[in-house]
């Protein structure tokens, strides 16, 4: 991983108000533990960028890190996660919090949190008839479904 | 009497020369006579000539008159259709009858008229002849229906009243075929049929004609399909219709009149395929325009194109024109159809087809289901029957028949055979009410007395092909070949006992030698269809204590076994009450007794039995110490098996007590309880058993009915709404306590209108008044709301779809509404809810405005609606949201503190919207996105070859054979129940209340599919197709000379984060023009048909919204899953699925090549391009499926789509889209920019002008 941790960090301090040091601490961990078969410097980039705290950065690397771990032989699901928000119409901010309203729901159920699992659950979301209705994000469209139809692994 | 085999020998002529004609080519009969009578503009004294320049009454307009004073008219019409290229010609005798004649005081002409008319076009023939030697023409003599109706009343307040009897009509009728056959006719064409009553009496007159003469002419029948309910004005169906003349061994039978060809089609392709017979067709030329010259729709070169296409499709055997149509029709279509060759008359499959309103075919080779014959409606059998006939109360008599057919019968069995009863009478009346209650009479009836003249009355007031029960050999050959011979000629099935001149047929050797004798009697020398036959083989009393009875049960199943072998064809029934007699009082034993001698008479062949439909025990679920005992008498296994069986019966403490109840149910400790308890139960129980009596109960003691209502009945919904505000009871539960409320209410509601009139201060409910918006057809989500507001005491005026704004106002105020529920799936519906709120505020309604459905979000409510509207406006999520917001807005206490939290919400919404918006992800311009498009190397790309071009049309999709692509997941979603099948069968939550829902939706999916309740329908396409920029070409042949549609997709412009990825359009996955190669484009629609909404509806006269939303959810999953169904046969089509190999489930889970990409969803977000895909398949005339104005599908349970099959594409989200691709887009479809600005409201990145 190459890019530039201090100036990532001192920009994104810039942008959201969160300590520079938190974002320093995010990014660095962030660059240790995700190899490129796992991500590629870019892509890394652009979900840093696209965080509001280090907290939800952090959350989306941890899911990557551990679905590599888990599926060695498989492709990268930062290109899964890259071409779904790609064939969407949400932006990486939308399918980043929508992750992690994901991830909160299935952790207060003591549900198991699967990767691959929640983003086609999120691609569905997406393709479903509900997205037609202006204005909500996918946030609001995840919370909504879940609601509706809750979560099946 | 002659015998069938006598008059064949002397069939005319004419059915010679026309059979031959008709290997050969299609025949042409002639257009209409009406409308060219019109263009010679006669006055009343054209009409009266000479001779009846005195009568006393108006003769104009009577154009059968006219053979007698116009005779040069009516010859030139004649002359010009057999020059246009008429073989068969009708004579003008259309209202030939004394009935029809009697409106101009004419009746005494009635044989003059008809035999000048044919002596008219039989001269007419000739003189062609003479010009074009070796030409024959054919006269046909047109016998019309008359103007009255057989089995309807034409007096609303007295349904047994007939304006006409089988009798008159009979009478008239042989009067007109006499002087048409004496005038020269041909033939004998009985047309425009609305009423199969009276077409019966026309077949019964033909043969009695028959009779008096040594030869027989081609009979030609054809029945008029009034509208597109596809039934007959008396109400049959076109299956219903035909099993119900076919005993009339017609030369042809077809359809003529009402329709155009094009809404003929459907009707016209079921005669086809079942009609063991030609097949004729004349059709209107379109629909009524009063401006035209014809006062039709079509030129000739419409209607032949249309007809061509019946008989490309194999359909016709005999075509000509009925209103509207000219010799320059008949030409057209002569010179169209020709040289095509004409319909190859089927093999239908042999089977006994019976038939009410609708048809019942028993058909040996699709497993053969047991017939149940209701046995309730029989003064002999049922005491109460017998009570209510002899007070006259025939109207509660109805509720029995109706009891019966609810309660699964197939037939039903009337019997009125009591000394002190006019049998006759009591049977024409039965049956003449019957006839106006469609859930009653659309199952055959069985007409069933032991005297000749009772069953004859009963067979001249069915339209149906009924049952005569019975016919037998008691008083000799010739009166049981006598007595067959008529149940034939009135169109009937008999039933024969096993009876001969010696008596009952008592053992097993005697019941099978009479039963095959007289088979032998009807088959070889009555030429007897045998599947027109039923044996009965008595079943005799058991357990009588004589010990010569004891094999009486044992000799009846091996009869049975036996008939089934040496009488092939027959059916087989049985009265089987008569088996337990000897326990009479006693239920519980007669019960099992009855299910555990079908259990093994249905195994030895019995195909039908007279049974108490509903009081039928499963076999399964008898005690089985009762069971053993039951079938020790039945199988006569010991010979003390009568004694044990009534010790134990004398054993059995609990009346009413139905064998194979379960323990629960056993359980009536509730019944016990103080009248409120009891009612609290019920309600949460859901039972409705006793909820009537309670009810009434209630009534007397609380003394008002209101009272009763609010009170106990509202206690129990009480529980109701907290067990399911708790999440402790579901949805599925929560309606059927709806459905237990419903019945309650049902009860006391004429006790509150008479206590509503005496004090107008009664307090009200809050009335909610809800509707699904103008344009949509969804209802499942709204009914779910209605119910569960019901339940907790609002009085909810359900408006239905498709409303106006107009009406929701109109109501709204009418009935005081204090609140007002809209509804809508479709996104076109959400530009109706807005326009729906700006009315509301322009006319002053403040009424609290509820909005639902699944394109709507609480976003779209607050930005979109909540602007134009000063009250307040909320959007309900689910339905176990809604009374609680209900509840706030009605409570003096809550409402305005409510209703500024609602309005600070919408405008905390807005406003985070608005911030939102300078996040959304940056759109390129169009020209930048299609620089992007997806990538494919068209010159290597694999394109599949689909193995049939065009259209092809699947009429009726067994229902087998599409049940198991059903995804049940999205049933219990419906239900507001979480979670994906099967593993929400087992879930700690939903588990239990997911499998009773699961296990009663495989009943009334069992329910329907053995009934055929839907009636599943498809067509599809695959045509030659190149993308040219965002469009695809859609091309009528592979020359791609000729562009049948240019079909219009949008495009992504929203900015990759990823420089690889394509901005996507559905043509990137199609090969581009420019590629000169040609790729595949198809389309389909698939709906479940209206019969969902018919059945639902069924349940919903009953107070039962639970079944019918179960109907409606299982009805979306039908269409669903014949989606999947007909993708995979497309798949396979095109090659590239035969080798897929996928189970069902990975079928749902979309791992196969290729998409379907609906329009109105995320790839394809313009709804308005379904209106290219009804174009391409003519999905409206193949399927019935229409599109509202806002392009919804109607019915609601359809879906529609294109099919790509690159492996390459993909779904995806079309997005936002900008000003620049709206303005494109819009010149592409020819539409002005506001209007694609108005259909694609939700996708603009901008905010359009206002109107």
């Amino acid at each position: 991983m190459s890019f530039d941790v201090r100036a990532l960090a001192a920009q994104k301090h810039q942008e959201t108000q969160h300590e520079e040091l938190e974002w320093t601490r995010a990014l660095e961990s962030a660059r240790q533990s995700l190899k490129q078969m796992d991500i590629d410097d870019s892509s890394l980039e652009l979900l840093a960028l696209a965080s509001s705290m280090p907290a939800k950065f952090t959350v989306i690397c941890r899911l990557i890190y551990q679905h590599g771990k888990s599926h060695l032989q498989s492709d990268r699901i930062s290109d899964f996660l890259f071409e779904l928000i790609d064939t969407s119409d949400f932006t990486l901010s939308d399918w980043l919090n929508a992750i992690e309203c994901l991830c909160r729901w299935l952790k207060e159920r003591d549900q198991k949190i699967d990767f691959f699992s929640l983003l086609k659950y999120l691609e569905c979301c997406v393709a479903s008839s509900e997205a037609q209705a202006s204005g909500q994000t996918l946030f609001e469209l995840a919370q909504n479904m879940l609601r509706v139809y809750g979560y099946e692994d | 009497m002659k015998t069938a085999s006598d008059l064949a020998k002397n069939e005319s002529k004419s059915a010679d020369l026309l059979g031959e004609l008709l290997k050969r080519r299609i025949v042409f009969l002639d257009g209409a006579m009406g409308t060219m009578i019109q263009q010679y503009h006669l006055e009343e004294v054209d009409f009266r000539g000479d001779r009846f320049k005195d009568h006393g009454k108006d003769l104009k307009g009577n154009n059968d008159l006219l053979s007698l004073t116009r005779p040069d008219i009516v010859t030139e019409i004649h002359r010009k259709y057999l020059e246009a290229g008429a073989d068969i010609i009708e004579t003008n005798t259309f209202s030939g009858t004394q009935i029809a004649q009697s409106d101009y005081g004419l009746e005494h002409l009635v044989f003059e008229l008809n035999q000048r008319s044919a002596e008219i076009a039989k001269k007419a023939c000739e003189d062609r002849a003479q010009k074009e030697p070796g030409r024959k023409c054919f006269v046909a003599g047109a016998i019309g229906p008359t103007n009255r109706t057989c089995s309807l009343s034409p007096h609303v307040n007295d349904p047994a009243y007939r304006a006409v009897t089988f009798d008159q009509l009979v009478e008239n009728y042989l009067e007109q075929i006499r002087g048409l056959v004496a005038g020269g006719a041909d033939i004998l064409l009985a047309e425009t049929t609305f009423d199969t009553l009276n077409l019966k009496a026309a077949i019964f007159a033909i043969e009695k004609f028959h009779d008096e003469h040594p030869f027989r002419l081609p009979v030609m029948l054809s029945v008029t399909i009034t509208d597109a309910s596809g039934r007959t004005l008396s109400g049959q169906t076109v299956e219903a219709f035909w099993n119900s003349v076919r005993h009339a061994r017609p030369f042809s039978v077809g359809i003529n009149c009402a329709l155009g060809a094009q809404e003929m089609r459907p009707y016209i392709h079921e005669l086809s395929r079942i009609a063991d017979c030609f097949i004729s067709c004349y059709p209107n030329a379109g629909l009524p325009n009063p401006l035209s010259d014809t006062g039709y729709d079509e030129t000739p070169e419409v209607t032949s194109s249309f007809l061509e296409e019946f008989a490309l499709a194999g359909f016709l055997n005999i075509v000509g024109g009925c209103c509207g149509t000219t010799p320059s029709h008949i030409q057209a279509i002569r010179q169209k159809l020709v040289s095509l060759s004409p319909r190859l008359v089927p093999e239908t499959v042999s089977g006994t087809k019976l038939s009410g309103l609708e048809p019942l075919t028993l058909k040996k080779e699709l497993g053969r289901p047991f017939v149940m014959v209701g046995e309730r409606t029989n003064v002999t059998g049922s005491p109460l029957f017998r009570k209510l006939i002899e007070q006259g109360n025939f109207d509660q008599a109805l509720i029995v028949a109706r009891q019966q057919v609810e309660n699964g019968a197939n037939i039903l069995d009337i019997n009125f055979d009591e000394g002190l009863l006019d049998s006759e009478a009591c049977m024409s009346r039965f049956l003449n009410l019957i006839a106006s209650e469609p859930d009653i009479c659309r199952v055959p009836a069985m007409i069933d007395s032991s005297k000749w003249s009772v069953i004859e009355a009963g067979l001249k007031c069915v339209q149906g092909k009924s049952i005569v029960n019975s016919i037998s050999l008691k008083e000799g050959e010739t009166q049981f070949l006598k007595n067959a011979e008529l149940a034939r000629r009135y169109g009937a099935a008999v039933v024969v006992m096993a009876f001969d001149e010696k008596g009952q047929a008592a053992t097993q050797e005697e019941k099978v030698r009479i039963c095959k004798r007289a088979y032998d009697l009807l088959v070889n020398q009555a030429e007897f269809d045998p599947h027109d036959i039923i044996f009965d083989p008595n079943i005799l009393t058991v357990a009588t204590g004589m010990d010569e009875h004891n094999n009486y049960a044992v000799d009846f199943i091996e009869a049975v076994r036996e008939i089934k072998k040496v009488c092939p064809g027959a059916l087989t029934s049985g009265g089987v009450s008569n088996i337990s007699f000897s326990f009479r009082g006693n239920n519980v034993v007669r019960e099992a007794m009855h299910s555990a001698f079908l259990y093994h008479a249905i195994q030895a062949g019995l195909d039908m039995g007279i049974v108490n439909a509903g009081m039928l025990a499963v076999y399964e679920d008898v005690e089985k110490e009762l069971l053993e005992r039951v079938e020790d008498v039945l199988l006569n296994r010991r010979p003390d098996a009568t004694e044990r069986l009534i010790e134990y019966a004398e054993g059995i403490k609990l009346k009413g007590h139905k064998p194979g109840e379960k323990l629960d149910r056993l359980d009536d400790a509730w019944r016990k309880q103080p009248l409120e308890a009891r009612l609290i139960h019920a309600l949460v129980k859901g039972i409705v058993d006793h909820i009537e009596v309670d009810t009434e109960e209630a009534r007397i003691k609380y003394g008002a009915p209101l009272t009763v209502i609010e009170g106990p009945l509202m206690d129990g919904m009480k529980v109701v709404g907290e067990l399911f505000g708790a999440g402790k009871m579901f949805l599925p539960q929560v309606v059927k306590s709806a459905r237990v409320m419903k019945k309650a209410v049902a009860y006391l509601n004429p006790f509150m209108e008479e206590e509503k009139a005496q004090n107008k201060n009664a307090r009200k409910q809050g009335v909610f008044v809800i509707a699904t918006v103008k344009g949509d057809v969804h209802d499942i989500g709204k009914n779910i709301v209605g119910v569960v507001l019901a339940c907790n005491g609002y009085e909810v005026i359900d408006l239905g779809v498709m409303v106006s704004c107009e009406k929701i106002l109109e109501i709204a105020k009418e009935k005081g509404a204090d609140i007002i529920g809209m509804s809508g799936l479709i996104t076109p519906s959400l530009d109706e809810m807005i326009y729906n709120a700006k009315e509301m505020q322009r006319q002053n309604i403040r009424t609290p405005l509820l909005i639902g459905g699944a394109t709507t979000s609480r976003i779209h409510t607050a930005v979109k609606i909540a602007p134009h509207f000063d009250g307040p406006v909320v959007r309900v999520g689910d339905a176990s949201l809604v009374v609680g917001v209900c509840n706030q807005f009605l409570n003096p206490s809550t409402r305005e503190a409510y209703t500024q939290e609602v309005r600070l919400e919408n405008e905390k919404t807005r406003k985070k919207y608005q911030e939102s918006l300078v996040h959304r992800a940056r759109l390129l311009s169009i020209e930048d996105a299609r620089a992007k498009s997806f990538p494919i190397d068209w010159k290597s790309a694999e394109i599949a070859v689909p193995s049939r071009l065009g259209v092809q049309i699947f009429d009726s999709i067994p229902l087998e054979e599409i049940a198991p692509y059903i995804d049940w997941s999205p049933f219990f979603w419906t239900w507001e129940l979480k979670g994906v099948y099967p593993k929400i069968l087992t879930s700690e939550k939903w588990g239990k209340q997911a499998t009773d829902l699961f296990n009663e939706a495989q009943k009334m999916l069992q329910e329907i599919i053995s009934k055929k309740r839907f009636q599943v329908r498809a067509v599809t396409g695959f045509w030659p197709a190149n993308s040219v920029g965002d469009d695809v070409e859609v091309y009528s042949d592979l020359s791609k000379t000729s562009i049948l549609q240019t079909v219009h997709f949008l495009r992504q412009q929203k900015e990759k984060l990823k420089e690889e990825m394509g901005n996507f359009c559905l043509s990137d996955f199609i090969a581009p023009k420019s590629t000169h190669r040609t790729d595949y484009l198809g389309a389909f629609v698939v709906t479940a048909g209206r019969e969902v909404e018919k059945f639902a509806q069924t349940f919903v006269d009953q107070n039962d919204d639970y079944s019918s939303i179960l109907v409606k959810a299982i009805g979306d999953r039908f269409a669903e899953a014949a989606a999947e169904l007909m993708h995979k046969k497309m798949r396979d089509q095109w090659g590239f699925g035969k080798n897929e190999n996928l189970t069902v489930n990975e079928m749902i889970a979309e791992k196969y090549r290729g998409i379907r990409p609906a329009p109105g969803y995320p790839a394809c977000p313009d709804h308005t391009e379904k209106a290219l895909v009804w174009k391409l398949l003519d999905a409206e005339v193949h399927t019935g499926t229409s599109l509202t104005e806002s392009f919804a599908m109607n019915p609601a349970s359809s879906v529609s789509g294109f099919y790509f099959g690159s492996p390459q594409s993909r779904y995806f989200q079309v997005g936002n889209i900008a000003r620049d691709q709206v303005a494109d887009y819009a010149r592409r479809k020819g539409m002005p920019v506001r209007t694609v600005e108005q259909w694609l409201g939700s996708l603009l990145d901008y905010e359009p002008p206002s109107p």
